[in-house]
């Protein structure tokens, strides 16, 4: 016993023993002399060593680059030659499969954090029991992994210019090669996609590992495929019938087993006008304003939480900006803030309601505040330095006669009595560059009133399968502005048909679009990925990059990474997302689905996933288990759509999926169905009428 | 690129690791940030294992484009100045087996010119003994005395550097400790 505390003497010189170690010796040091001497003796060593080694450094000499640096760093930096090289054969079997070990339980580490937590409940919650193990398995990842620092391979020095080292932006004849399962069918078809069997999983897992360089092959190595399989097998029994692997079974989530939702998307009970048929402003006063919002100017960067905290003021809030931004931004860095992070903070840190729509019109501004709802929108603006950011303003009365909106601005101030005048034609110009999405806040007792007041906007549905031909509308009237096609876009992401979606987004940044909108319209990446275009992901995502941390770029690199069957380097940037942000509601959900794709579920496929950033669907998923797509039981209607964007005449109908998911929902798919032959095609509407098939009031 | 942005800047309290991170992705400013927080410690370390300066500097340069190639590939399983320690440790034993040792410099400088207590000034005595006969001592347990008392490894930690078992850690710091209270004992019987 009196040798531990010999041992741990010199540690605690050093001063890097735990601190529970550290009291008890010093308590121990109280009452024994021989260690106290001991003591001395190690506080002299310890000085002269440090002496002695930091004595031989003057001057730190100057860094040579490694690289010259280019654009983003990749020409010759972290390169990936070594992944397009024949594959390392490492095996001393065969039979060796590179799978993650499923069911090692582990000591609890102490630095366990919480988020691995809130994925082990969540997926406690999910799975029952059977993903203790998991969980675990997540938790222990990073810390026990064997091996520790592969970095480096002294062996031959000239080898290492030909040692693979980097991840990101896979070639594409790597990922050819790699990855087998990337899908690049259209997303359209992905529901009809054969399943696979678990056998073809693993041998498919299996293939993508041994091609792989030693580093980036998942480890332990040492699993058997039979054992694997029957670990898989014996976690997939223990899950819920509906949760299971669904390569286990022949068919796809059999339909009879789905609730029925009557009437879908067009026309909900209740619902007082279709979109042209009646003025949302109709009947309104001239002028109005709604009393009470206290004024905050902005702390860097914190406009949305400025905004929001305005809003909320008028409703009585007693918090103010850094409030929410301690939620909303833990970290300084955080540069932007979107309204469904805004909506989950309102809805689940403060006593008040709130909701977000997109493609709002002046009209439903004006009788929003009319009716006592204060509004946040994003907007567009170019500051006096003459670059373009992303902005909040707080919407909180209007009036006829001035022809202007009643604003609070964060940044640029305030009026001389309270808000702003920003005139109709300014504010339309600055919040079509954010798709017109708004997001309303109010007292728990006026929910009701205040989905009345919404009208249409209050079914979330309806405005998504509406959303495109809103957004053609526009587009087709302004050819030359790149947001008109950046919202297009938006509305078929969002529809979940991201095919057309990544093309329209490509011919937005082909007409030009300013260097920070990914900042604060991180679209892109969902109609990247689910169109299967993970080049796309990665290069805007390490682009992104260069200037700061985004949890878009590192959630979306995550992404692709777990799709491309790296779940290491998929969950490291996931934790970084949280680390950044720990409320970052995405990355906590997908940590947790990492240890299902692991198990060979293909969460993560492109077009198997659903990509719609929804505060109310993440909430659900986080605190209610509800599952995300791959698990859905749904069910289907077809819907006739307007022309689209590039004028086709035949458009084929979507296909609208329900998926389950508690608050604000319901919440949908929505595919396109490819024509069939035999079916007449559905006639289409010109584009001056009426936009949607509503019927007539 | 002419001149760096402000957000290029790096921040002070940035960790190692989300550095490592942006190193992975091919950011040379985080590079640039983590040479300057970990340089220092690493050529006085370098400096210990090669011995000749020039050759511990060329070393550093080759640590730090190792640090550029791998850290795509660091998993954070152990600290990043673990990390950096393990490969410094590697490419100096590769230095070395290129170049024959040279004589180490006997270098006296931070001796006693501070003033302050009576006891201060005996203990900086007493330790400029200590460091002239640490430079006597057997390389590996210099070695592993620097790595837990100047980079302020764990036990663990300087085991994983060392590539050796945690018990030998723990007798090479035994046995440095008994040589080094031998010369402390005789200049305890000279000064009497």
């Amino acid at each position: 016993m009196h040798n531990t505390w010999l041992d741990q003497l010199p540690y605690y010189v050093a001063g890097t023993l735990d601190p529970a170690d550290r009291a008890a010796l010093e308590t121990h040091l109280t009452e024994c002399e021989a260690c106290r001497e001991a003591l001395d003796t190690w506080m002299v060593i310890a000085g002269a060593v440090r002496d002695e080694a930091g004595g031989r450094v003057d001057a730190l000499p100057p860094l040579h680059h490694p690289v010259a640096s280019s654009r983003n760093g990749h020409a010759a930096a972290p390169s990936h030659d070594g992944i397009t090289q024949p594959p390392k054969k490492t095996e001393d079997s065969p039979m060796t499969v590179h799978f993650p070990e499923i069911a090692s339980l582990r000591p609890m580490p102490h630095s366990r954090s919480l988020l691995t937590l809130v994925a082990a409940v969540l997926l406690v919650v999910l799975f029952g029991t059977g993903a203790i193990l998991l969980a675990q398995r997540i938790g222990d990842s990073d810390i026990t992994d064997p091996g520790a620092p592969q970095g480096d391979q002294p062996a031959a020095p000239g080898a290492q210019a030909e040692t693979p080292t980097a991840l990101p932006t896979l070639p594409a004849t790597a990922t050819q090669t790699l990855v087998p399962t990337l899908p690049s069918s259209p997303p359209a078809e992905h529901m009809n996609a054969p399943q696979m069997t678990s056998t073809a999983l693993i041998e498919q897992y299996q293939k993508t590992q041994a091609a792989l360089p030693e580093e980036l092959q998942v480890l332990p190595p040492h699993m058997t495929s039979t054992a694997f399989i029957e670990q898989y097998r014996e976690t997939q029994a223990a899950l819920p019938e509906e949760l299971r692997d669904l390569s286990l079974t022949p068919t796809v989530v059999p339909p009879t087993a789905t609730p029925v939702m009557p009437n879908i998307g067009l026309m909900t009970p209740g619902m007082s006008s279709s979109i042209s048929a009646v003025p949302l402003d109709a009947g309104l006063p001239p002028r109005a304003e709604i009393e009470g919002v206290r004024f905050e100017a902005q702390t860097w960067n914190n406009s949305g939480p400025a905004a929001l905290s305005m809003a909320l003021s008028a409703l009585g809030w007693e918090g103010d900006q850094a409030e929410a931004a301690e939620w909303l931004r833990a970290d300084a860095d955080d540069r932007s803030v979107m309204l469904w992070e805004m909506v989950l903070f309102v809805e689940h840190q403060t006593n008040y309601g709130a909701l977000s729509r997109v493609g709002g019109v002046p009209a439903l501004l004006k009788r929003l505040v009319a009716y006592g709802f204060p509004v946040v929108i994003p907007v567009g603006l170019e500051l006096d330095d003459g670059e373009w950011y992303g902005h909040h303003w707080v919407v909180a009365g209007y009036d006829d006669e001035a022809q202007a909106f009643l604003v609070y601005d964060s940044y640029l101030g305030a009026g001389e009595d309270g808000p702003r005048e920003v005139p109709y034609s300014e504010l339309e110009d600055a919040w079509r560059q954010f798709n017109r999405s708004f997001m309303i806040v109010y007292r728990p007792e006026d929910r009701a009133e205040a989905l009345d007041e919404l009208v249409h906007y209050a079914d979330q549905e309806y405005l998504r399968v509406l959303g495109p031909s809103m957004a053609n509308g526009y587009r087709m009237q302004h050819p030359d502005d790149p947001w008109a096609a950046f919202n297009v876009g938006a509305a078929w992401a969002d529809l979940g048909d991201y095919g057309t979606a990544a093309a329209a987004f490509d011919e937005a940044f082909g007409l030009g679009l300013p260097w920070r909108t990914l900042w604060y319209r991180p679209e892109p990446y969902a109609a990247y990925y689910g169109a299967g275009n993970f080049e796309a992901v990665m290069r805007l995502a390490d682009e992104q990059s260069q200037v700061g941390f985004f949890e878009e770029a590192a959630y979306w690199r995550g992404m692709v990474y777990a799709a491309q069957g790296f779940p290491d380097l998929a969950r490291r940037e996931f934790q970084s997302v949280l680390d950044f942000n720990p409320n970052y509601l995405p990355a906590q959900v997908a940590l947790g689905e990492l240890a299902l794709s692991e198990l060979g579920v293909p969460v993560f496929s492109a077009g198997n996933r659903s990509t719609v950033f929804d505060a109310a669907l993440y909430w659900s998923i986080q605190s209610q288990g509800v599952a995300p797509t791959p698990y859905v039981t749904h069910m289907e209607q077809t819907v006739p759509m307007t022309p689209d964007w590039r004028g086709e005449q035949d458009v084929p109908p979507v296909r609208v999926t329900r998926v389950p998911g508690v608050g604000e929902g319901p919440f949908i798919e929505v595919t396109r169905v490819p024509l069939e032959p035999t079916v007449p095609a559905l006639p289409s509407q010109p584009l001056e009428a009426t936009p949607t098939p509503v019927p007539a009031n | 690129m002419a001149t760096q942005p402000w957000w290029k800047i790096p921040d002070p309290d940035e960790p190692d690791l989300r550095l490592i991170e942006r190193i992975g992705r091919g950011d040379p400013a985080a590079l640039e940030a983590l040479y300057a927080r970990h340089g220092r410690a690493l050529l006085a370390y370098l400096i210990g294992q090669v011995s000749d300066p020039h050759l511990a500097e060329e070393v550093l340069q080759d640590v730090m484009l190792a640090v550029w190639r791998g850290a795509a590939r660091f998993r954070g399983e152990s600290a990043v100045r673990t990390w950096l320690l393990a490969i410094a440790r590697r490419r100096a034993i590769t230095a070395r087996q290129r170049r024959p040792p040279v004589e180490r410099p006997l270098d006296d400088r931070a001796a006693t010119d501070d003033t302050g207590p009576l006891e201060l000034v005996e203990r900086q005595t007493e330790r400029s003994a200590v460091r002239a006969a640490l430079r006597d001592l057997p390389d590996d347990q210099r070695e592993t005395l620097e790595l837990v008392f100047f980079h302020g490894l764990s036990g663990p930690e300087a085991a994983e550097v060392l590539g050796v078992a945690p018990g030998t850690v723990k007798s090479r710091l035994h046995r440095a400790k008994n040589v080094l209270e031998r010369v402390l004992r005789m200049r305890e019987n000279t000064d009497a």
